[in-house]
Formats: structure tokens, C-alpha cells, sequence
């Protein structure tokens, strides 16, 4: 049962039935207001009416007048409807047609229903009682038999109607639940052949463009986004176990060789040495291998704010401009002296000196290095050209690959992660990554949002 | 309130429609007023016979005070009335026996 | 300087406290978080190594959450293989003073637990810096060595302030990235080595007896020759 409770489709229809239930009851409810509680409520009119005017024959001809009054009213009385009865204080009755004052009635003003027996037929008056001065009583009523009647009738009729509702609301409720369920089946059975590992499936519209159909197209693109996610580590996995056992293997033989053909101290110190600096590198590349993964995972889009990339470009330029004088290459930096954007401070750094330390890196004795940036609708855009050898059109597609190296990089060091991690930066902020041609040499341009555009993750 | 806390602005309009439904309905069932008088049922007085007679009494006397004979229908209300008290349909005859002094009375001294 | 150790594995931690004692520091090591908490609690350091994942039921950061509630300010470096920045964050926050990742090179180690124990002695606010010569004045950011004027580059400057603050104790590159340019990551190219050479173009060579060392594997070092 508790099972059953859980269920959201159960709880769907059972609120439909219940929602169905109120409304039907709330409209039994306006019904009888409207015609038995009309009836009684003319009933009551009348009565008062009488009251009223009664009260003001009281006014004027005292207890005398009442009772002519009365049993004038009483010969006048066509509809054979009305009941009167006037007691002195003794209980004695002075007017009207009942015989004794009905046990029970003792509040003055207040209103009661009394059994009568009319020409030897059972029936009911709606009375309503008045205390006069002088210890007299007066009772005012209407026969409302036939009121009674129909108000019985219609109040059996209303509880029978709203039983006919329920059973209504039940199977309402069942069909709201197959309904419910058929359309989350679809889902579902999506999901189960997902976790079953057929990671090609998705889930099936159904064209009309209503909020399940929305709630498909985004179950679609995450699972989208997890095959890309999966895809990439897949990638990487491969890229590692291909690219790594390069260095991990030199490592290796260098000890070994060390071990076997070392003969002195000194020599195996620079052995130990030169191994340590090698799985040094190796945990640089695995770090960097991981920063990747974490950036283009997006945790740390959370921790955006925004940013004057100004001085930060102007922090990188002062970093390698001395490194770059020391090789004669000439730095040159313009830019505009506020470039607001908006994302990972550390991150755009890392980037943006991935891409100084690769136009360093490539740029030929007396060549030129040149960092700009400016403002263009798309964004903030920062390009590092350099006068190296560039990268050929064919390969530039793949040159944000990790572990890419181009042919014209072969004898420099480095992995090839440089700029796949610049291409994860600008992927997360919503920004791009553009190779172009320098003739000679290469301009990587990178384009940031700025703080009011949306990002289009 | 904790209601406002706990449901949602939908939820708490629908709950509220079913209370007032609920009393309403109970209302209706139970909200007589009370019954008095359960001793016995008591006698309408004035569906006896005797009231029959006391009718018709002021019936002759208003036609005997009377200017001009009285309406034709108001001869045959009476007689009826008179017949159906007398064969026990004391509820019909006191009926009739007062549209006939209603038109008597309406009638008027001195009007035709 | 007294230093605690308290990491769980073996080697590393035997290696650790081996290098810090032959630095000449006396050191007491903890395999384990409860025992560390005790020793820190009950003696005076002037520095921590904290490993951050321990055995024992308290593991590192709770232990250090819990020396900071019990205001105890001693400096912690925080050892982990926990890498990404939230965590470097987190134990930040905890209380840590310095966050260092495995693997490191034990010079890292030790030129960073010097470096906080030192801070830990709180200098208080000085307007000048002087080694031997040297005399670097932080109030009208002037130079001067054997009484004559050098002129330096706004960041060279800083560079220099930075290895006098730190005299005597050995910098590491990622120090030097860290404390003068902010920056959190490792460039593939020795930029700081570039920048630290000009520095000594104009602060060593004009002069006799050079002050900025470099010490191998490890990083740099400003003192006077004869210490």
C-alpha cells in the first residue's frame, strides 16, 4: 500500500479524482442552494413577513387586534399554508390553529420544525417563535411539507449523484494514471536501455512540441553530452597509454642501464637524477592531462565572476617578455585599457600563457611576438601572433588535439597539450578557439564572452 | 501560517474549496432546525370540519349584509365547499370555502 | 626549528622526517591522525606537515579544524594528492597556511615549511629590507647596493623583495610564480629562471660577491656569501 502511495502516477489520478470529487460536491452544493435552499429561504421570508406585520397590528390593537388579525389571516389563507398560535400566559389559547403550545419551543425569535397532523395526514410546519409582553406567546409558521419533500428528495438525489462521481472520479483516475505512465514509459525504457549499456539510444518525440516532448529533447542533449564526455575519455585513456610509454619507457631504460652499467657513484646519482626529472615531467603531463578533464567537465564554472582581463594580459606579456628579449624576439602588447569579461581568472591566464609560451616557444631569433586584444561584439578577443613556422591548414583542425604535435614541432619540447588546454578554457566559457594564418607564422585568436552575454555552453 | 508553509499556492486553493465544500454538504445535511413538539403530531385546527362550518357561517352573513345577491361564483364555491366538507374532503371544501370569501370580500358592499 | 611530521605512509614519511632532520630541524613524526592531533595540541611547533588523507578516524583536515578551534595558530602545510583547486580551497579554508601536492620535491617541501615557520615568528611591519650590501627600501621602493642606485622594473623589484624576504631560505620556482606573479600553474618554459637572471645582471654582476644562488633541483636562494 505504501508501494502504491509512492507512485506518482497514483498520486496524479488519485488527485484528479479528488480534484473532480470537490468540484462535483461544490456544484451539488450551489444546486441545492439554489432551489431547496431557495424554497426555505422564501419559506423564512414569508414567515418574517408576517412577523413584521403582525408585530405592528400587536403595535396598535394589542392583544384584541392580534387576535382578529390572526383569525382573519387564517380565513384569507387560500394557499392553506399558514399556522398560527397565540397563548396567554397560562399556556391558553386565545388565536390560531394549533391546540397547545409545542413542548420545546421557548426561545423567543427562534425557529423550529414541528410534526402536525393535517385532516388525518402527517405532516411538517416551519415555525418560528416570539415571546410578547405581558407573558403571551405568539408562533408564526408555514406548512413546508411539500418543501420538506423535495428537499429530501433532492439531498437523497445529490449524495446518489455524487456516488455516481466517484465511481466516475475512479476511473478517471485509472485512465489519467495509463495515460501518465505511458508517456513516462517512453522514458524510462530509454533510461533502463542506457543503464544497460546501449548508450546509443534516446528518447523518442512525439512531434508535438508539448513539455514532455521538451523534457525528451533535454534528457537528449545531456545524454548527448555524456557520449561526448565518455568519447573524450576514451581519447584520452588511448592518448595516454599510446603517448606516455614514450617517456615512461625512457625513464625506465635509463635506470636500467644505469643499474647495469654504472660504475661509480657519481654516475648513478645522475642516473637517479635524471629519472627523477623524467617522472617529473611525466606527473606534469598527467596534471595537465587532468586540469583538461576537469575544465572541459565544467565543475568550475561555478566559481565565474567577472574579470578585467587587462592587467591580466599585461601580467602574461611582462612574464614572457623578458623571456622573449632573452631570445631576441621583440614582444609587442595593445590592448585597450579595460577588458571586462567574465569567467576563471586563473584559467584565462593559464591560456593565454599557453599561448605566449607556444609563440616563444616557435618564434625564430628576431622575429616578432605580437599579443593584442579588443572588444568586438562576439566578445573579448585576445590573438598572439608569431612569425614561426605556423601550422599547415590540414593540420590545424586537429592541433587543439591533445598530444598533438605537428610536424614543425617535432624537435620542441613539450606534449602537445598547450593548446587543448586553451581550447578547453575558451569551450567552458562559452568562448572559441581560431587558428590562422600569419604569413609567416601563426595567430591563435581567442574569444571570450564578455559578463552580459550568454554563454553558449 | 503553517499552511501557507507547507503547500503550494494550487494545492492550498483546492483544499479550501473542499473544506467549505465539505461543511457546506453538512450543512445541508444536518443543519435542520430542531424538531419540537414530538409528543404527538398536533392537530391543524383548521382543517375540520367545524372550521368548515365556521366558514360558512361567515359566508351567510356576508351575503345576507349584502347589497347586491352575490356573484354567481362565489354561490357555487360555497356549495361546493359545503359538499366536499360534508363527504370529508375537509382540506378542498376549506379551500374553496375561502376563495369564496375572498371574493366576497373583494367584492365589496354595494359593488356589482 | 621544531617541526611535526604527521603523515601515514611509511616511505614518504620516513623520507620526509630523514630530510628535515639532516636540514638541521628537530622533528617528531605521527603516523596517524588521532596521535597527530595529540602531539600538536600538547606541544609547541613551529611548523606543521600535515598529510591530509590519515588512518585512525580523523583525518587531516578534520584534525587541523580542530587545532584552529582549539586557537591554535601554529602553520600547517598541507600535504595531498588531492590536486584540483576546490581542494586546494577546502583545505585552505580548514586553517592550512600553505598547500603542497605529491609528488613534490623534497626541496619544495623544505624551502615551504621554512618559509611558514619563519612567517610564523611574525616580523611585524618593516619599511626596509637589508642583506649584507643589499638595502631595499619599501617606502620610496629604492634600490641601493654599496650605496650605489640600481634601477629596477616595477616586477623586478618585486621579484627581489620577495628572495630578501626570504633570505637565507631556499625559493622555489613555484613559489616565486605563486608569490610574485599569482599565478597557479606551471609554465612549460623556466620563465622565472629568464627573469631571475636579468635580476642578477643588475643586483650581482656589477658587483663583488654575488647574493642570488641557485641552488640545484631546487630553486634559488638570496644571502651573503659567507653564511
Amino acid at each position: 500500500m505504501r508501494r502504491l502511495l509512492r507512485s506518482a502516477s497514483f498520486r496524479f489520478a488519485a488527485i484528479y479524482a479528488l480534484l473532480l470529487t470537490i468540484s462535483a460536491a461544490a456544484l451539488a452544493l450551489f444546486l441545492w442552494w439554489s432551489t431547496a435552499g431557495l424554497l426555505d429561504r422564501q419559506t423564512q421570508a414569508s414567515i418574517e413577513a408576517d412577523a413584521q406585520s403582525l408585530s405592528e397590528r400587536f403595535n396598535t390593537g394589542r392583544i384584541p387586534g392580534l387576535v382578529l388579525t390572526i383569525e382573519e389571516r387564517l380565513t384569507q389563507n387560500v394557499e392553506d399554508d399558514a399556522i398560527y398560535l397565540l397563548v396567554d400566559p397560562s399556556g391558553q389559547r386565545m388565536a390560531g390553529n394549533l391546540q397547545h403550545w409545542p413542548q420545546g419551543a421557548s426561545r423567543s425569535g427562534g425557529w423550529y420544525e414541528l410534526p402536525i397532523e393535517r385532516a388525518g395526514m402527517r405532516s411538517l410546519a416551519l415555525v418560528q417563535s416570539f415571546d410578547l409582553p405581558g407573558g403571551f406567546r405568539l408562533l408564526i409558521g408555514r406548512d413546508v411539507q411539500v418543501r420538506a419533500q423535495l428537499r429530501r428528495l433532492l439531498t437523497s438525489a445529490l449524495l446518489w449523484a455524487l456516488l455516481v462521481v466517484l465511481v466516475m472520479a475512479s476511473i478517471g483516475a485509472l485512465v489519467v494514471r495509463s495515460l501518465f505512465r505511458r508517456t513516462l514509459a517512453n522514458v524510462s525504457a530509454t533510461a533502463t536501455a542506457i543503464a544497460g549499456g546501449d548508450f546509443t539510444q534516446r528518447v523518442k518525440l512525439s512531434g508535438r512540441g508539448d513539455e514532455f516532448d521538451q523534457l525528451a529533447e533535454t534528457i537528449n542533449d545531456m545524454l548527448d553530452r555524456i557520449g561526448r564526455l565518455m568519447e573524450g575519455v576514451r581519447e584520452v585513456s588511448n592518448a595516454i597509454a599510446h603517448d606516455l610509454r614514450t617517456p615512461i619507457t625512457r625513464a625506465r631504460a635509463r635506470l636500467e642501464d644505469a643499474a647495469l652499467h654504472a660504475s661509480s657513484v657519481p654516475d648513478l646519482r645522475a642516473a637517479i637524477e635524471r629519472a627523477t626529472a623524467d617522472l617529473d615531467g611525466i606527473v606534469a603531463v598527467f596534471q595537465a592531462l587532468l586540469r583538461i578533464a576537469e575544465i572541459e567537465a565544467g565543475s568550475r564554472r561555478s566559481a565565474f565572476a567577472p574579470v578585467d582581463l587587462a592587467p591580466l594580459l599585461a601580467g602574461v606579456a611582462e612574464l614572457y617578455g623578458v623571456v622573449a628579449e632573452d631570445r631576441g624576439i621583440s614582444l609587442d602588447m595593445e590592448a585597450p585599457a579595460l577588458l571586462p569579461a567574465y569567467g576563471d581568472r586563473e584559467l584565462i591566464q593559464q591560456a593565454v600563457a599557453n599561448l605566449m609560451d607556444n609563440a616563444v616557444k616557435f618564434s625564430p631569433p628576431g622575429g616578432a611576438v605580437r599579443l593584442s586584444a579588443a572588444l568586438t561584439p562576439a566578445g573579448v578577443e585576445i590573438a598572439v601572433a608569431d612569425q614561426g613556422p605556423g601550422i599547415p591548414v590540414e593540420e590545424r583542425a586537429r592541433a587543439a588535439e591533445r598530444f598533438y604535435r605537428g610536424e614543425t614541432a617535432r624537435n620542441t619540447p613539450g606534449a602537445g597539450l598547450g593548446l587543448a588546454l586553451v581550447q578547453a578554457v575558451a569551450q567552458l566559457h562559452g568562448g572559441s578557439l581560431r587558428l590562422t594564418d600569419a604569413t609567416p607564422g601563426l595567430v591563435a585568436i581567442l574569444t571570450l564572452p564578455t559578463h552580459d552575454q550568454p554563454a553558449a555552453a | 501560517m503553517w499552511l501557507n508553509a507547507a503547500v503550494s499556492p494550487i494545492h492550498r486553493t483546492y483544499g479550501l474549496a473542499g473544506v467549505v465544500s465539505c461543511m457546506g454538504l453538512a450543512t445541508l445535511l444536518f443543519g435542520a432546525p430542531p424538531v419540537v413538539g414530538q409528543q404527538r403530531a398536533q392537530l391543524v385546527t383548521s382543517d375540520t370540519p367545524e372550521y368548515c362550518l365556521q366558514l360558512l357561517d361567515r359566508i351567510s352573513d356576508m351575503v345576507r349584509v349584502a347589497e347586491t345577491p352575490p356573484p354567481e361564483e362565489v354561490t357555487s364555491l360555497s356549495s361546493e365547499g359545503q359538499r366536499m366538507c360534508d363527504q370529508g374532503k375537509t382540506r378542498g371544501g376549506i379551500m374553496r370555502l375561502r376563495r369564496a370569501l375572498l371574493l366576497m370580500t373583494h367584492q365589496g358592499p354595494g359593488q356589482p | 626549528m621544531r617541526i611535526l611530521v604527521v603523515e601515514d605512509d611509511k616511505d614518504v614519511g620516513g623520507f620526509v622526517v630523514r630530510g628535515l632532520k639532516e636540514a638541521g630541524h628537530v622533528v617528531e613524526h605521527a603516523d596517524n591522525g588521532r596521535d597527530g592531533l595529540f602531539m600538536a595540541a600538547s606541544e609547541a611547533f613551529d611548523a606543521v606537515v600535515l598529510d591530509r588523507m590519515l588512518p585512525g578516524g580523523i583525518d587531516g583536515l578534520r584534525l587541523l579544524e580542530t587545532l584552529r578551534g582549539q586557537k591554535n595558530t601554529v602553520p600547517v602545510l598541507i600535504l595531498s594528492a588531492l590536486a584540483d583547486v576546490d581542494e586546494r580551497v577546502r583545505g585552505l579554508k580548514a586553517g592550512g597556511d600553505d598547500y603542497l601536492t605529491k609528488p613534490f620535491a623534497f626541496a619544495e617541501l623544505l624551502a615551504r615549511v621554512e618559509a611558514l615557520a619563519r612567517r610564523g615568528k611574525g616580523e611585524g611591519p618593516v619599511t626596509k629590507l637589508v642583506v649584507e650590501d643589499l638595502e631595499l627600501d619599501l617606502l620610496s621602493r629604492q634600490v641601493k647596493r654599496a650605496g650605489q642606485k640600481i634601477d629596477l622594473q616595477p616586477r623586478e623589484f618585486r621579484l627581489l623583495e620577495y628572495l630578501m624576504r626570504h633570505a637565507g631560505q631556499v625559493v622555489t620556482r613555484t613559489m616565486l610564480l605563486e608569490g610574485v606573479w599569482d599565478y597557479h600553474f606551471d609554465p612549460q618554459t623556466n620563465v622565472i629562471d629568464v627573469h631571475v637572471s636579468r635580476l642578477r645582471q643588475k643586483v650581482d654582476k656589477p658587483f663583488p660577491g654575488p647574493l642570488i644562488h641557485t641552488v640545484r633541483n631546487a630553486g634559488y636562494m638570496l644571502r651573503a656569501e659567507t653564511a
